[in-house]
């Protein structure tokens, strides 16, 4: 099966990562509640790469990996771009958000909930962020 | 891709989101709820039973809004979330913060309690 995904730095491709990530865990036991927060993490990761890290240049592009076993998912979302260390994110209080009216802000604190463990790699070929769930 | 279809009904506006909101589509629901900020409909109900998916961006879009409607006196309840979409409020906690109910007669209680 097809193990990656690379698609142009648009929003409106991130439909398509959704779709990859959901073919990719259909071989697993996972409920659909737990298939969405994967899938979800990995379109937060990949939301923000395209915002902030490319910037949304559709010329640019990103990679997502997928490495399924029967006790752990990986991802990898790769780009070349300025990259950010999800790690040094530091996490909003939820009350600030709202009173602030800001629309964003909690996509990275979704995926530090719903993820064992996040890596970020600099590389001079691309950053990788490694997400991993053990199941 | 979302559609999102507003009835005006009275006191309350009854909104349906239909589709995924994510960081490409979260714009329209942003655009449809600062519609109906200092309207005068008390009540703004979002059935949310054929919402599919929902990222960050839509959740900040509903959270934007929260202090908003409550300094307009408008009461803002969501209603009919499948189990998956209503997990990811939860992982939040927003279902603390926000009025997230089952039916449509329980969002309209909301219209008739106040």
């Amino acid at each position: 099966m097809k193990n990656s995904i690379q698609i142009n730095c648009a929003r409106e491709n991130l439909a398509k990562v959704r779709q990859f990530v959901t073919e990719s865990l259909k071989s697993t036991s996972l409920s659909e509640i737990e298939v969405n927060t994967l899938v979800l993490a990995v379109d937060e990761v990949c939301a923000n790469v395209i915002i902030h890290s490319a910037d949304c240049d559709s010329k640019k592009s990103l990679k997502v990996y997928t490495d399924i076993k029967s006790n752990q998912a990986i991802f990898e979302v790769i780009d070349k771009g300025i990259g950010y260390d999800l790690r040094s994110h530091k996490m909003p209080q939820l009350s600030d958000i709202i009173k602030s009216k800001r629309k964003g802000g909690v996509g990275l604190m979704l995926v530090q909930k719903i993820m064992d463990k996040i890596d970020f790699i600099p590389n001079t070929k691309g950053n990788i962020i490694r997400l991993i769930k053990q199941f | 891709m979302v559609k999102i279809e507003i009835q005006i009904e009275d006191k309350a506006a009854w909104i349906t989101v239909e589709g995924d909101i994510d960081a490409s589509s979260s714009i329209q629901l942003d655009d449809c709820l600062s519609k109906q900020v200092k309207t005068s409909q008390s009540l703004i109900a979002i059935d949310c039973s054929e919402l599919h998916y929902i990222s960050s961006a839509g959740l900040g879009v509903f959270m934007s809004y929260i202090e908003e409607f409550k300094a307009n006196n408008q009461q803002f309840v969501l209603w009919g979330l499948s189990e998956k979409v209503k997990n990811v409020f939860d992982m939040l906690g927003l279902n603390q913060l926000m009025n997230i109910v089952s039916t449509k007669q329980e969002a309209l209680k909301f219209l008739n309690e106040k």
